[in-house]
């Protein structure tokens, strides 16, 4: 039953290829924003596009000329993702010193309250404080009072979110977030785990939570799939296999899966795939 | 001559195979192993047909050689009918 699952999900990635190369080059000919660009470039490394291919080199070089002096893009946002994608060159010295400006400007841009927001005066939001801290530890950082702040902050502000209705893509975050720098008290993780695996819909997807009228959506599943494959366990498998499969059933004919940007829900499904593929081979 | 591959061919390496697309023609394609192996010696731009013989030829030293001037020749004419080339 795996083996098949692995294949169409392996079918679902080489249906993608072509559609992303497609989109990168759109892009890069109408001059869309470097961040909806590198996010692309960085997804298709992930798959196996050789960093030598003209379309990423391309994107590197646009990525490294539109870093500004004091380390950072247009947008925090835009910086995390400008920061992933030249992180996958940082065996060249001249990256090496620009990702440490680059994360330097992120803690310079840190909220007072601990988390980071999408740009320099948003309130701070979990879907960007987590991934921050992912990057940060992904980079080898080591932890910090400013990374402590950010755990404290995302903690109290997800229990508080639980209490009400709660949301997906923050219980996946929180969950990612777990799984980096430290451990976040056992009993907000098996409370959100838990949340995570009651808020699947029927049909194996999920959207921002069971009581959205929108349904499941592929971004909203890449996430809370991507967070469950980090806790893979006979609780979760059941879960996980079922999202795989709405991701599958749910790509479209040409590789794409219904995101608006395009790019969000390839990025977001190719992830989740991925690394399922990763972990279940 | 060197060989090259077109700009607009893009390679993914996958463990089941390798993907070759060329956005020119809009076609995907898949490859074995020792045909991704022969197009990574193309991607570095700096051999000719003989010297790609001479590297098989030590890759694969229990093949013989007519068999692999063979087998590459119709390999690059693969890639040059579908434009890759």
């Amino acid at each position: 039953m795996l083996t098949d699952l692995n294949t169409r999900l392996e079918e679902a990635i080489t249906a993608a290829f072509p559609l992303s190369i497609n989109l990168l080059k759109k892009m890069e000919e109408i001059g869309i924003e470097i961040g909806r660009r590198a996010k692309l470039a960085n997804m298709l490394l992930k798959i196996g596009l050789q960093k030598r291919d003209k379309l990423i080199i391309n994107v590197l070089n646009k990525a490294l000329e539109e870093q500004r002096k004091d380390g950072g893009w247009g947008s925090i946002e835009e910086s995390l993702i400008c920061l992933r994608f030249i992180s996958n060159f940082q065996e060249e010295n001249l990256i090496k010193d620009r990702i440490k400006k680059a994360v330097h400007w992120l803690f310079l841009n840190q909220n007072k309250n601990g988390g980071w927001g999408r740009c320099v005066r948003d309130r701070s939001r979990i879907p960007m404080t987590f991934r921050i801290v992912e990057i940060f530890y992904d980079l080898g950082i080591k932890r910090n009072s400013a990374i402590e702040r950010a755990y404290a902050w995302m903690e109290n502000e997800w229990n508080k979110d639980m209490r009400f209705s709660g949301l997906s893509y923050k219980a996946s975050g929180i969950l990612i977030a777990n799984k980096c720098f430290m451990e976040l008290s056992k009993r907000t993780v098996e409370n959100t785990l838990r949340w995570l695996l009651q808020d699947q819909n029927k049909d194996g997807g999920w959207g921002p939570n069971q009581y959205s009228p929108v349904g499941s959506t592929p971004n909203q599943t890449s996430l809370v799939l991507r967070a469950l494959l980090k806790y893979n366990n006979p609780e979760t498998k059941k879960a996980i296999e079922k999202g795989m499969t709405w991701i599958v059933t749910h790509q479209l004919k040409g590789g794409q899966w219904k995101e608006h940007p395009p790019e969000d829900g390839v990025v977001g499904c190719v992830d989740a795939i991925t690394l399922f593929l990763k972990t279940n081979p | 001559m060197t060989i090259q591959l077109k700009d607009t061919v893009n390679i993914v390496k996958r463990k089941e195979g390798t993907l070759v697309y060329s956005s020119n023609a809009g076609k995907l394609f898949k490859t074995s192993e020792v045909g991704s192996f022969i197009l990574d010696l193309i991607a570095e731009k700096k051999y000719d047909e003989k010297q790609i013989i001479e590297i098989l030829k030590n890759k694969f030293s229990s093949v013989n050689r007519d068999e692999l001037e063979k087998d590459l020749k119709d390999f690059l004419n693969q890639l040059k009918k579908c434009s890759l080339i």
